[in-house]
């Protein structure tokens, strides 16, 4: 079930971080060939587990497109490189990802990565850091995203890293995190601090089943038109946590539809059939398998859903994860860089809606309790997906309990962050980071400061003020 | 090997309509359901455990289709949720992009998450045809894999960028020519319901490789059109293709592999020009 994905030994190009071990391969000796050979035999039995022991310069945990990416640009670069992952590469969720990339291409009207610097940073409600958006902004518009990944550091180690039901030790590698935070093993990194009170939801969902629509702005420009009384001027091309919102605000107001009024049409059938076909394909396929429903004829009964978590392992625009050490809110824990969706490099700062956290943070704190109930049928040590699941449950409990923590304590609304009793922006109290630590099963929180200046004088700093779309 | 399940084949007529047409399900909402009598079907499921390795079998799981959403997946997950948490299958996204919950349901190869539960008050679901099980429903694809690897996936080029450091471009009409094939996502149902493929799997590359070899073929982009031509012009890697076309029957995603191969044949020095 697990796949280890080894790169091709290759020679340093530069100076690697295991200096010793390199030199050691650099020159075809016995020796190396021996290290090589090790790599794939070497073992040691602990009761009736085999374990085969790895030495990579590189972890990469997960093989979506950051995975792939660091991977490829840590080989490129002469790095011997692991990249181990729970699904075929292809199998990714990479590959349901259908809105594009955003960039500032301006090939079709006139357009700026400062723009899109604003939009990002507002959209995130000013939580977003301005570092890391000024990084990704340029990145867009001069096509540098490849430097980041190559910024690897030397003086780093992070301890050994399991995987593959204990079957496999990778050494003291540079660990690249990529795994989507929600099933990310924990075990061996618990120390680690998460920022999880945000999670962001689409506005397009199928009903009855949580399938994600296509995020395309085409979608926006012809959803039902109920947007626009939450959000006059940008209507359906608002960012998505104010449509989110407003789709919810309508069905709980009682203007839904259906026997139950829980969920709402998405009309597509105004657009020529042509278009559908050709901007559209997937939505159109979609739409017929799960809802039945013929897109040229018919509207989709849909409603807003979780879509990609803005929290994460927190890090610097270079990837590399920091934490909280003395006074310093931005230490760097050596030898562990995340990416991805693993990742909160404070890209998307607070888009996230969340109503009823209190009431939630009773049922998540019980729900972890009924955990220790969980009880494992499958003993096989062949393909055991009981064991792994019931692994990624616990790792999804212990972030559901950090997510409702951070939730409930931040006491004010920002972007998807929305409370009913908090309903206005607090920049005096609450322009910062959560921080969320998992000690003796309990949620602790800290807090770090956005970084609200931005890298060189290109571009000047977006002082807060209110989001109206 | 999962051999000699076949026979089943075209047990369901339903689902030997095209791939367009056989997909025609009934809306389904949760919130609708409502307590009334159970709608029971049996599931008869192929297990095989590699740490108790004597004969497979298949054992029945009933469950309440009331209870369950409209896709083969959902009850799959249910099964294996609330009746028996060993049985053991592939499945990750749930929306036919991922390709990896392929399998043998009624006789024919599809993805359980776009299959609809066929009507009828028994099914049956066993792994890929001809493929070697690892566990239950998991089949080994390093075979499947490697072929793909060995059409060089990947562009080709041999000169640089027309502008250094940026991207190829490419027309409206030539990007056009990729459609039908870029759509793949391997999930290997083409290729395992290919009697050619069942006899050579090893030597035959099969109609997913070799989908994915005039997918670069016929890319404009692509400087190495003559050296994969060559590559697989070769009795068995290519022209074990006798054009049986279960291949265009099986795909989930409403491809014809059997077509692609065609257009390598044909671009073959010495024929059809």
């Amino acid at each position: 079930m697990w796949r280890c994905v080894a790169r091709g030994l290759r020679l340093p190009s530069s100076s690697s971080p295991s200096s010793s071990y390199a030199s050691k391969r650099s020159i075809p000796t016995a020796e190396s060939f021996r290290s090589h050979i090790s790599r794939f035999f070497s073992s040691k039995s602990t009761g009736e587990y085999t374990i085969v022991d790895h030495t990579y310069d590189a972890v990469v945990v997960g093989a979506g497109g950051a995975g792939l990416r660091a991977a490829i640009g840590l080989s490129e670069h002469g790095f011997n490189t692991a990249c181990i992952t729970k699904l075929f590469p292809t199998r990714s969720h990479t590959v349901a990802a259908q809105g594009g990339i955003n960039a500032a291409l301006g090939n079709m009207t006139e357009d700026d990565w400062r723009w899109h610097m604003y939009d990002t940073v507002k959209g995130s409600d000013w939580r977003s850091g301005c570092y890391p958006v000024h990084v990704q902004g340029s990145t867009k518009s001069s096509d540098r995203t490849r430097e980041l990944w190559l910024t690897i550091f030397s003086d780093g180690r992070w301890k050994d890293l399991s995987a593959a039901m204990a079957e496999h030790t990778f050494l003291q590698p540079q660990l690249i995190l990529v795994q989507e935070m929600a099933t990310l093993w924990f075990h061996e990194l618990d120390s680690l601090s998460r920022t999880l009170s945000l999670f962001s939801f689409t506005q397009l969902a199928y009903m009855g089943l949580g399938a994600l629509l296509q995020k395309d702005p085409v979608v926006k420009v012809v959803s039902s038109g109920i947007v626009k009384r939450y959000a006059p001027t940008a209507k359906d091309l608002a960012s998505r946590d104010v449509v989110s919102r407003s789709m919810t605000m309508e069905i709980r107001e009682g203007r839904g539809v259906g026997p139950l009024k829980d969920h709402i049409y998405l009309h597509l059938n105004h657009l020529p059939p042509d278009v559908l076909k050709e901007r559209l394909p997937g939505i159109s396929e979609t739409a017929a398998i799960f809802a039945g429903v013929d897109v040229t004829k018919e509207p989709i009964p849909v409603l807003p859903t979780v879509h990609y978590n803005m929290g994460g392992i927190p890090t610097n625009y270079h990837g590399e994860v920091v934490t909280i050490k003395g006074n310093d809110p931005d230490a760097v824990v050596p030898g562990l860089m995340a990416a991805g969706e693993a990742a909160c490099a404070s890209v998307h700062g607070a888009n996230r809606l969340g109503a009823n956290s209190l009431l939630d943070i009773v049922l998540i704190d019980k729900a972890w309790d009924s955990f220790h109930d969980v009880k494992l049928k499958d003993r096989s040590l062949i393909w055991n997906s009981d064991l792994i699941e019931t692994i990624e449950l616990e790792n999804l409990l212990i972030n559901a309990c950090i997510t409702m923590h951070s939730a409930e304590a931040r006491k004010e609304s920002r972007g998807a962050h929305a409370r009913e009793d908090f309903t206005k922006r607090d920049d005096e109290k609450w322009m910062k980071h959560t921080l969320g630590y998992w000690e003796n099963e309990k949620v602790r929180l800290e807090y770090r400061p956005v970084h609200m200046n931005t890298l060189d004088n290109e571009i000047e700093t977006f002082p807060p003020k209110a989001r109206v779309y | 090997m999962a051999s000699g399940l076949l026979l089943r084949r075209g047990v369901s007529a339903s689902r030997l309509a095209s791939p367009a047409t056989r997909s025609v399900p009934t809306r389904f909402h949760a919130t609708e359901a409502e307590p009334a009598k159970p709608n029971l079907k049996t599931f008869q499921i192929y297990r095989w455990n590699p740490d108790n390795p004597s004969k497979p079998e298949l054992q029945d799981y009933q469950i309440d289709l009331k209870e369950c959403g409209p896709m083969v997946l959902d009850a799959l997950i249910k099964i294996k949720n609330e009746i028996d948490p060993s049985l053991t299958f592939r499945r990750s996204c749930r929306e036919g992009i991922c390709g990896s919950c392929a399998m043998n349901i009624d006789g024919c190869n599809g993805l359980a998450c776009l299959t609809k539960i066929p009507a009828g008050s028994s099914s049956t679901i066993t792994p890929l045809p001809h493929m070697f099980v690892i566990k239950d429903l998991v089949v080994d694809m390093t075979n499947f894999y490697n072929q793909y690897k060995s059409i060089e996936p990947w562009l080709k080029r041999k000169s640089p960028p027309p502008e250094k450091g940026k991207e190829i471009p490419q027309s409206k009409k030539d990007r056009a020519k990729l459609d039908g094939m870029y759509e793949c996502i391997l999930c290997a149902c083409c290729s395992t319901s290919c009697p050619s493929y069942w006899w050579n799997p090893e030597s035959y590359l099969g109609p997913a490789a070799l989908l994915h070899a005039n997918r670069w073929i016929s890319d404009s982009r692509d400087e190495y059109t003559k050296e994969r031509l060559e590559a697989i012009n070769d009795e068995f890697k290519l022209y074990r293709c006798h054009t049986i076309l279960n291949c265009a029957r099986a795909c989930p995603k409403g491809l014809n592999p059997g077509k692609q191969i065609q257009n390598i044949k044909n671009l073959q020095p010495g024929i059809g020009h």
